[in-house]
């Protein structure tokens, strides 16, 4: 055991050292000559303002660090000495590690054959070269400048943690020394991403799972992925943070940040964590939305843009299925941000916000009902949206959990389940599920069994998967009536079940 | 190489004077033939029988005295009204023209109006009534009658008691129209553009895809084929040889049924940009299938920049796809025609290729396309009412198929040209003409595989088929093996 172990030891310090050289070259400044940046406004500066740069993966890896043996991690729920060995943890489990490696596969030649076919001079022969799909398959920071020397084993480690984090090097040593009281502050001096704030951490997240402008100020290029790669066959982003959250194995234990000592998190954060992730959605959508329709505007990017719609607002089969919406619903066909598009449910948010959150949601509504929206009036309208939505964001975020799951769970109670389409279903269902967590999570852990609906439901949402791969087709199974039913029948049991305890 | 300036020169002018000869000999007798107007752009326009007069209109029983059309001996002479009206016993061939007051009150029409929201039930309705009935009918009684005789031979209170005596004969088609509002039906195209009023819509007149929705049916117009639909008792017959009336039909079909298209996406981007609430663009107007796809793997691919591309829209595929094998037959099916002239036809299909076609391009690109068409049409109006010295010559049947199945297949012959079932159903619908006309025993198989594989747009009992399951990449290839035997088939010295 000891050879091997040396060899990884010696291959170890030996890629930390390179890493290091690399990071520190890898600066994004100035692109290097004929390797003009893709999807970069013309507008952006040619010399970001520095904002870190890379340290990549080897500089937090270190086993004194994060980087300690994650065998106790692996086996336990995470505990307050999980940080010891999140790096570890991460590189063990994280599906972000492969998120570089699949642009390698098969499916990623199979999109860019497909899009090269149409405009071949837009598009990189190879997604390992393509700025537009680095930006969110490694560390945004490094997607641009595709072939300047270096850069690709840089990326090879995927999302790797500076991805989320943010680029280490103003932060590395610092970042030891801070305490509850001053970490706010510093996360911020120094530019360190404030995960801990989960309002902060579903951000960082949807920047990536719903897609983000170009940030040139960070060297991040544009993250937008649109409905010609989903037509190419990119899987349509589905992004529900409570859910992949609760997926992703935990390398940090999740506790209260702000507080001297820390505390752990309450089972409310289920339901915060639900709430503030559909916000934080519905931001992120609201953003990408003005910056699609001002791209239009300016330089003649598709518009509307199609993947800004229900997949099955256009892709209905011609005979009489069930999840067609159905005329008398009237759902909105835009890519659903629900609850918050829906006018009764608004009335559950925080008073101070929820008025203007509902008028500019609704202004914007107004704008793309239209059969082609106009671009400018989009863009406006979305960009004081996404504000709106940020400021509620913030104040879900930084209520007491309890408070949060309140309006969480308020908002579920408002449901109508007879006027959703199929869209508005998984939403009500994701958000039925974080209560159920909740519930499951105060329970002692020799009671902790769900409810058997849940089953039905997901069952009955499911896109079938005929061939046990990924295989995207119609959400066939539906069956509304069945869905209503159950789904009633949900909310009536946890309406019961899951009161938030006064 | 080297060759004198002076002499240079002098060639030159040769040849400039034999062209200018050339081209008097040619335009000269052109210009005294074709009509002054058609020559300048913007005129008014010289085809007769397009906007039927407001007021006029009687019920049909006007027609139907014994002695006049209303014998008792159904598909025989002078019994044209029994032919048309409605069988008492159901299964019968018959005509829908006589039912189509009668189905405002099934239980789709009922839904339709329903969904719409409609303040009236269909049968008071004047969207509806514009082409399930004739509105204009005096006694208002007679809407009951459905299209009756007036929709579609004009408003008959001028005529009525003309067009039986002998001095009526003596009258041109063109005068009958002008002086009387009489439509010369006869003659194929003033036919075709009538059809089209209803069956494509005008400017008063449309199935747009808010009625899709709500259950209308789609409209496909197909003017050759809907002569033979299958249970349609036609209450008279045509002069023509097969062969010489399916191709004459199936170009004027090809014309008129992209003028009428055109020009209801004028009147459409016209009032979308005085009225901003007005839907843009009108999703009726683009194949079904550029939405309605289904997302699976076995789903063709739209065909890379075939006219309809990834995630963007087929304009009018029915009409537009085979428009260009139309217009190059034109002078082969009609002697004295010319090709057409369709530039700005094509500057609009490509206006209409985007994704947010501009309001302001397309008014302005379709009233120059209707312009054309109109030319197009006119003389083939100009043909049909000329005495047909000349019969069809007998290869340009063979022709004719060989280039409509070339148009569905890539240069190579390799792969089809475009996956949109509109394109498909389109060029099959001009082969299976040209076979009704001049029937070929080696090729019948290829169409009955045709219509049986291709999901061509019909709809029993007012249901949509469905497409998006039915439209497989095995069924594509099935498609390409039958257009290719087709080609291979019709080509000289090809394939016995």
């Amino acid at each position: 055991m000891t050879a091997p172990r040396r060899t990884t030891i010696a291959i170890g310090t030996g890629v930390f050292v390179l890493a290091i050289g690399y990071g520190l070259c890898a600066r994004p400044h100035a692109p290097a000559s004929g390797t003009a940046p893709r999807d970069q406004p013309a507008h952006a500066p040619q010399r970001p303002p520095a904002v870190g740069r890379p340290v990549l993966r080897s500089g937090c890896e270190a086993s004194a660090c994060h980087g300690s043996a994650a065998t106790r991690a692996l086996a336990d729920e995470p505990g307050p000495t999980t940080w010891m060995s999140s790096a570890s943890l991460w590189h063990a489990r994280d599906p972000h590690t492969r998120a570089t490696e699949a642009l390698a596969s098969p499916l990623a030649r199979q999109i860019m054959e497909q899009l090269r076919v149409e405009q071949p001079e837009r598009w990189a022969a190879d997604a390992l070269d393509e700025a537009r799909c680095l930006a969110c398959h490694t560390n945004p920071a490094l997607a641009l400048h595709a072939n300047r020397p270096g850069r690709e084993r840089l990326r090879t480690e995927g999302v790797s943690c500076e991805s989320c984090h943010g680029n280490a090097s103003d932060w590395l040593f610092e970042h030891t020394n801070w305490t509850a009281a001053d970490r706010p502050a510093r996360y911020d001096e120094f530019g360190m991403a404030r995960l801990f704030d989960v309002g902060e951490r579903a951000a960082v997240c949807a920047g990536c799972h719903v897609g983000a402008p170009a940030d040139p100020a960070r060297g991040y290029p544009l993250r937008d992925m649109n409905h010609d790669l989903i037509a190419a066959g990119h899987p349509r982003l589905n992004f529900e943070f409570a859910d992949y959250q609760r997926r992703l194995p935990p390398h940090w234990f999740e506790k209260d940040r702000t507080r001297d000592p820390c505390v752990p998190r309450e089972p409310e954060f289920e339901a915060k964590a639900w709430i503030v992730g559909r916000v934080a959605s519905a931001e992120a959508a609201c953003r990408l939305l003005a910056d699609r329709a001002a791209r239009a505007e300016r330089d003649g990017a598709d518009w509307p843009e199609l993947s800004e719609s229900k997949c099955f607002a256009c892709h209905r089969e011609l005979l009489p299925r069930e999840w067609r919406p159905s005329s008398r619903t009237r759902t909105s066909t835009w890519q659903t941000v629900w609850p918050l598009t829906r006018p009764e449910h608004r009335a559950a948010l925080p008073a101070a916000r929820a008025g203007e959150v509902a008028a500019e949601l609704a202004a914007l509504e107004t704008v793309l009902a239209r059969r082609e929206p106009r671009p400018t009036e989009t863009a406006r309208h979305a960009a004081r949206a996404a504000a709106a939505l940020r400021g509620l964001r913030s104040e879900l975020a930084g209520a007491p959990d309890r408070t949060a799951a309140e309006t969480a769970f308020g908002l579920l109670a408002r449901v109508n389940a007879d006027s959703l389409d199929w869209d508005e279903s998984c939403q009500v269902m994701q958000g039925l599920a974080s209560l159920e967590w909740m519930r499951l999570r105060r329970a002692p852990s020799d009671q902790r069994t769900a409810n058997p609906l849940f089953a039905g439901m997901y069952s009955g949402l499911a896109l079938p998967r005929p061939e046990g791969r990924d295989h995207f087709d119609s959400p066939r199974r539906f069956d509304s009536k069945v869905t209503r039913a159950n789904l009633n029948r949900l909310l009536a049991s946890i309406r019961q079940t899951c009161v938030v305890p006064e | 190489m080297t060759t004198a300036p002076g002499l240079f020169v002098a060639r030159c002018l040769v040849r400039v004077a034999v062209w200018i000869l050339v081209a008097g000999a040619v335009a000269g007798p052109a210009a005294l033939v074709r009509p002054a107007a058609s020559a300048a752009p913007g005129a008014e326009s010289p085809l007769y029988g397009t906007e039927l007069p407001a007021d006029g209109y009687v019920s049909s029983t006007s027609c139907a005295a014994a002695a006049c059309h209303g014998r008792g001996h159904a598909g025989g002479m002078r019994s044209e009204y029994l032919a048309w009206s409605p069988d008492l016993r159901p299964g019968k061939p018959n005509d829908p023209h006589a039912r189509a007051y009668q189905v405002l009150f099934n239980s789709v029409s009922k839904r339709i109006a329903s969904l719409m929201e409609l303040p009236k039930p269909a049968h008071e309705t004047s969207l509806c009534l514009k082409c399930h009935a004739v509105e204009a009918v005096q006694p208002a009684e007679a809407l009951s009658e459905g299209v009756g005789c007036c929709g579609c031979h004009g408003p008959a209170k001028k005529w009525l008691t003309v067009h039986y005596q002998p001095a009526w004969k003596a009258l041109s088609h063109r005068e009958k129209w002008e002086q009387y509002g009489f439509l010369p039906v006869q003659n194929l195209t003033t036919r075709a553009v009538n059809c089209a009023g209803c069956h494509v819509g005008d400017a008063t007149r449309e199935v747009n895809h808010e009625l899709i929705a709500a259950g209308h049916p789609r409209l496909t117009f197909e003017f050759a084929g809907l002569h033979v639909t299958p249970g349609y008792r036609k209450h008279w017959e045509e002069p023509l040889a097969p062969a010489e009336f399916e191709s004459r039909a199936w170009v004027i079909g090809q014309a008129t049924s992209l003028r009428n298209a055109t020009k209801l996406l004028g009147e459409r981007a016209k009032r979308a940009e005085s009225d901003s609430e007005a839907d843009w663009p009108e999703f009726a107007g683009y194949s079904c299938v550029s939405c309605h796809r289904a997302i699976r793997k076995d789903t063709p691919r739209p065909v890379p920049r075939a006219q309809q591309t990834r995630g963007k829209s087929g304009w009018e595929m029915l009409s537009v796809a085979a428009v260009d094998v139309a217009a190059e037959f034109t002078p082969r099916v009609f002697v004295g025609a010319a090709v057409p002239r369709l530039v700005a036809l094509g500057e609009l299909r490509e206006v209409m290729a985007k994704g947010s076609p501009n309001l302001q391009l397309v008014r302005q690109k379709s009233a120059a396309a209707v312009a054309e068409l109109d030319d197009w049409l006119t003389a083939l109006q100009a043909a049909e009412d000329r005495p047909r010295a000349h019969a069809l010559a007998p290869e340009v049947s063979q022709q004719l198929l060989n280039a409509l199945a070339a148009s569905a297949l890539t240069p190579d012959r390799g792969a089809l040209r475009d996956h949109d079932p509109d394109f498909l159903a389109a060029h099959a619908a001009g082969c299976r003409a040209v076979l009704r006309g001049s029937p070929d025993v080696r090729l019948s198989g290829h169409m009955r595989e045709l219509v049986e594989v291709l999901p061509v747009p019909h709809t029993p009992n007012g249901r949509l088929t469905d497409w998006g399951s039915g439209l497989t990449n095995a069924r594509m290839l099935r498609v390409r093996d039958q257009f290719r035997d087709i080609f291979d088939r019709t080509r000289p010295g090809g394939k016995r």
